[in-house]
C-alpha cells in the first residue's frame, strides 16, 4: 500500500504505521481493497472502531 | 537546476524539509531574490540557488524522506549527496512525520541546522517542544522559527557554522553488511543500506569490479523496512522526550476545514466557491474586461493606429506587401491581433488566474477542494488536484492548460489536458453559444450540456483505459487554513506571470508568423475547400467552412461565425456540437505543445478533428438533416 502522507510503498499487514513518515492508514478516506491491513471484515470493523477510540 | 543567479559562494548550503513546511518562505527571507511561495504541497518541483552571504543557498523539492522513489526526491537526493550544510526545516505540529528526515540527514553525516519552523501553530495547537532537549537529542542546532512572520530567521545563518551531524550514529552497524572494498562515501553507505537503488547505481559505475547487468543489490531484502523501523523508533523515543501535548484551542481555521472536509457541507461550499472562480475568471474577466480591452482599446484605439503607421512606414514595392500582411493582417497580425491576444485577451486572464489561484493556495482551500472532488474525478483517470483545471478552463482553455502542472504525473496532464481540449468550450465561445441556444429554448441547451457531458465521461474513461501506466491516487498533505496573505499573492502572481510571458511570447510570435503566411500564400482557402465534403456530412451548409477555419484560431470567432448563417434548430445545435468539439484554438495549441509536447499536441488536434465529426455525424443522422 502507498502511505497517503509520504507515498512510501509499506505491507501494512506487517505494521499499520508508515515506516517513514509515521501516519496510519485512515479507514475513512480509504478503500479496504486498497490497503488489506486487516484479516478479515470482523477485523476492519475492530480496526476502525480502536481508530476511532484513539481519534 | 533552475538556476536564477549564479552565487558566488563557495560553502553550498540546501533547505530540505517535507513539503509545505515552509521551506521557500525561509529561502525567501535568507536569499536576496524571490521564488514561489505557497501554501500548497509541490510548489517546488525544481530547485533555485541564491546568495546568503558567503553561501550559495539552493531551495530544493519537498521531501519526507532522502531516497529516490519519485522526481522529487531523486532531485533533494542528489543535492544532499553533494552539499556541505543541510537547513532542515521541520513542522513543529509534526515532529513525530519530519524527524524522520532530520535523523536519515544525521546518519548520513550531512552537517545540519533544524529549523523548527511554525512555532505558533504548534503553540494554538496545544504543544509545548522543549527545544533546548531536542537540541540535546539531536545533536545540532535547533531554531524555533516563524518564518511568515519571520520569528527566529536571523538566528540561522549565525549558526550556520555550528552545523554538526553525530560522529557515530547508529546506523553505522548497518554498515557492516555492505561489501568491505566498496569505495563509497557515509552518505552513500547510509543510502546502501536503504536499497536506494539510484546511489546502488551509482557507486557500481564507480567499482570496475562490479558486473554489468542491472543495479547490484548490496543489502538483503527487507533491510530498509528494518532500518527504517528502527529510525521510526529513535524519532518517537526523542517526541516522547521533548513533546508535552496540552488543551487544544479550537481555531476558526479548524472549524471551516472540518466543514470544507465534511461532504454535506463541503459540497455546497465547493460548490459556491467554483461558482466564484467562475464568475472572477469567466464572467467578469473573460468577458467583460476582455471585451472591453478586444473592443475599445485594442479594436478602437491601437490596431488601426499601428496599422496606419506600419502601412505608411513601408515602402510600396511589391516585395514589401508580405511582410506588411505579416505584420498589420486582421486575422493574426505579429503587430495587431496577435499583441491584441497577448495584452487585451491572455494578460487579464492570467493575472486574475494566478490572483484567485494564489488565494486558494495561500488559504490552503485547494487542496482541501482536490480532496472533496477526488472520487470523481478517479473515474475518468484524474484525481482531485484536476477540479482545478476544469474550472478554470470553463473560463479559458489555454490558461487552463497550464494549470494541468499541479494535476499530478504525465498521464493525467495527458488526460486532462485531452478533455480540456476536446469537451470544454472557453467562457468566450460559450458566451456566444449561449446566446444562440437561448433562441432556441431551454431543451436544446439542455441537450448541449448532456452530449458535452457524455463526450467527457466517454473521453475520460477511453483515455484512462487507452494510455499506459496507472493514474497515481491523491498523495496530498493537508496544510491549515489560515486567511491569504495580500503582499504573498500579488508578489507570486507578479512573478508566475512575468515566467508566464518570457516563455510563451516567442511562441505566439512564432505561430503568428507562420499563420499569416498561410493565410497570404491562399494555404488557408485550400483548407476551406478540403473542409466542405465534412460540413456536408454534419448536415451543414458549404460556408460552415468558414466556421471551421476561424475556429481553427479561435473558438469563440467560430461560434460567432455561426449567428450570421441561415440555420434550421437542429442545425444550430449540431453545428454548436461541433465547433465545441472542434480543435482548440490557436493559443491553446501552442500551450498544450509547449507544456506536454508537439506528438500529443498533434494527436490531441487530429483526435479532436474525428470526435467533432463522429458525434456531429450522428446528431445529423438523429435530427435527419
Amino acid at each position: 500500500m502507498k502511505c497517503s502522507t509520504c507515498a512510501y510503498e509499506y505491507d501494512p499487514t506487517d505494521q499499520l504505521e508508515c515506516p517513514r513518515c509515521g501516519s496510519t492508514p485512515n479507514c475513512a478516506s480509504l478503500s479496504c481493497a486498497d490497503c488489506g491491513a486487516c484479516p478479515s471484515i470482523e477485523g476492519s470493523v475492530r480496526t476502525a472502531i480502536d481508530k476511532l477510540r484513539v481519534d | 537546476m533552475t538556476g536564477q543567479n549564479e552565487p558566488p559562494g563557495d560553502e553550498t548550503v540546501a533547505l530540505v524539509g517535507a513539503p509545505n513546511v515552509g521551506k521557500s518562505v525561509v529561502f525567501n527571507a535568507l536569499a536576496d531574490d524571490y521564488v514561489d511561495v505557497s501554501n500548497y504541497p509541490g510548489t517546488t518541483v525544481e530547485t533555485t540557488l541564491a546568495e546568503m552571504g558567503e553561501y550559495a543557498l539552493t531551495d530544493t523539492p519537498g521531501v519526507y524522506g532522502i531516497s529516490s522513489f519519485d522526481e522529487e526526491e531523486r532531485i533533494t537526493r542528489e543535492i544532499v549527496l553533494e552539499v556541505d550544510t543541510v537547513i532542515n526545516v521541520v513542522d513543529a505540529t509534526h515532529l513525530d512525520r519530519d524527524l524522520f528526515l532530520t535523523l536519515q540527514l544525521l546518519d548520513m553525516g550531512v552537517p545540519t541546522v533544524v529549523c523548527l519552523n511554525m512555532m505558533d501553530e504548534a503553540e494554538a495547537a496545544g504543544l509545548d517542544i522543549d527545544v533546548a532537549a531536542l537540541e540535546d537529542a539531536l545533536g545540532v542546532p535547533v531554531i524555533p522559527t516563524v518564518a511568515v512572520s519571520g520569528t527566529g530567521l536571523g538566528e540561522i545563518p549565525e549558526r550556520l557554522p555550528e552545523a554538526d551531524a553525530p560522529a557515530e550514529p547508529p546506523i553505522e552497524e548497518h554498515f557492516e553488511d555492505l561489501p568491505a572494498d566498496l569505495e563509497a562515501n557515509r552518505r552513500e553507505q547510509t543510502l546502501l543500506v536503504e536499497a536506494d537503488e539510484a546511489t546502488a547505481q551509482t557507486v557500481a559505475d564507480r567499482s570496475p569490479s562490479v558486473a554489468d547487468g542491472g543495479t547490484p543489490a548490496y543489502v538483503e531484502a527487507g533491510k530498509r523496512d528494518a532500518v527504517y523501523g528502527e529510525r521510526r523508533d529513535r524519532v518517537e523515543s526523542i517526541v516522547d522526550g521533548v513533546l508535552t501535548v496540552g488543551d487544544q484551542t479550537d481555531s476558526w481555521s479548524d472549524r471551516v476545514s472540518d466543514l470544507m472536509m465534511n461532504p454535506l457541507t463541503g459540497t455546497p461550499m465547493a460548490l459556491a466557491l467554483l461558482g466564484i472562480i467562475y464568475y472572477l475568471i469567466g464572467d467578469l474577466v473573460a468577458q467583460r474586461l476582455v471585451d472591453l480591452m478586444e473592443g475599445v482599446v485594442f479594436g478602437q484605439y491601437y490596431n488601426p493606429a499601428v496599422s496606419e503607421a506600419v502601412r505608411s512606414a513601408m515602402p510600396a514595392a511589391g516585395w514589401a506587401d508580405p511582410l506588411t500582411f505579416v505584420l498589420v493582417n486582421e486575422n493574426l497580425g505579429l503587430l495587431t491581433i496577435t499583441v491584441q491576444y497577448m495584452i487585451g485577451v491572455l494578460l487579464p486572464l492570467i493575472v486574475a488566474f494566478y490572483l484567485v489561484i494564489g488565494a486558494l493556495e495561500d488559504s490552503g482551500v485547494l487542496p482541501r477542494l482536490a480532496v472533496l472532488t477526488d472520487r470523481g474525478l478517479s473515474r475518468l483517470g484524474l484525481n482531485g488536484r484536476a477540479i482545478v483545471p476544469m474550472i478554470v478552463g470553463v473560463g479559458c482553455v489555454t490558461m487552463a492548460v497550464i494549470t494541468t502542472r499541479m494535476v499530478g504525473s504525465r498521464r493525467e496532464r495527458l488526460i486532462a489536458t485531452g478533455l480540456l481540449g476536446l469537451a470544454i468550450p472557453c467562457s468566450a465561445q460559450l458566451g456566444v453559444i449561449m446566446g444562440l441556444l437561448a433562441g432556441l429554448g431551454l431543451v436544446w441547451w439542455f441537450g448541449y450540456i448532456g452530449v458535452l457531458l457524455v463526450v467527457l465521461g466517454v473521453a475520460g474513461v477511453v483515455l484512462d483505459r487507452v494510455l499506459p501506466g496507472e493514474s497515481e491516487g491523491l498523495v496530498t498533505e493537508l496544510p491549515r487554513m489560515r486567511a491569504p496573505r495580500p503582499s504573498n499573492i500579488v508578489r507570486k502572481t507578479l512573478n508566475r506571470t512575468k515566467m508566464f510571458f518570457r516563455e510563451a511570447v516567442p511562441l505566439f510570435g512564432a505561430t503568428a508568423i507562420v499563420v499569416s503566411l498561410a493565410d497570404y500564400t491562399g494555404l488557408l482557402e485550400v483548407i476551406e475547400q478540403v473542409l466542405e465534403p465534412l460540413t456536408a456530412m454534419v448536415g451543414m451548409p458549404t460556408d460552415f467552412a468558414q466556421v471551421l477555419i476561424l475556429g481553427l484560431i479561435r473558438r469563440d470567432f467560430a461560434a460567432a461565425g455561426m449567428t450570421d448563417m441561415a440555420l434550421s434548430a437542429p442545425q444550430v445545435f449540431v453545428g454548436l456540437v461541433v465547433i465545441t468539439l472542434f480543435v482548440p484554438c490557436i493559443l491553446s495549441m501552442v500551450m498544450i505543445g509547449k507544456e506536454r509536447d508537439l506528438k500529443s499536441g498533434a494527436v490531441m488536434w487530429i483526435g479532436s478533428w474525428i470526435v467533432a465529426f463522429t458525434v456531429g455525424g450522428l446528431l445529423a443522422v438523429v435530427f435527419a438533416l
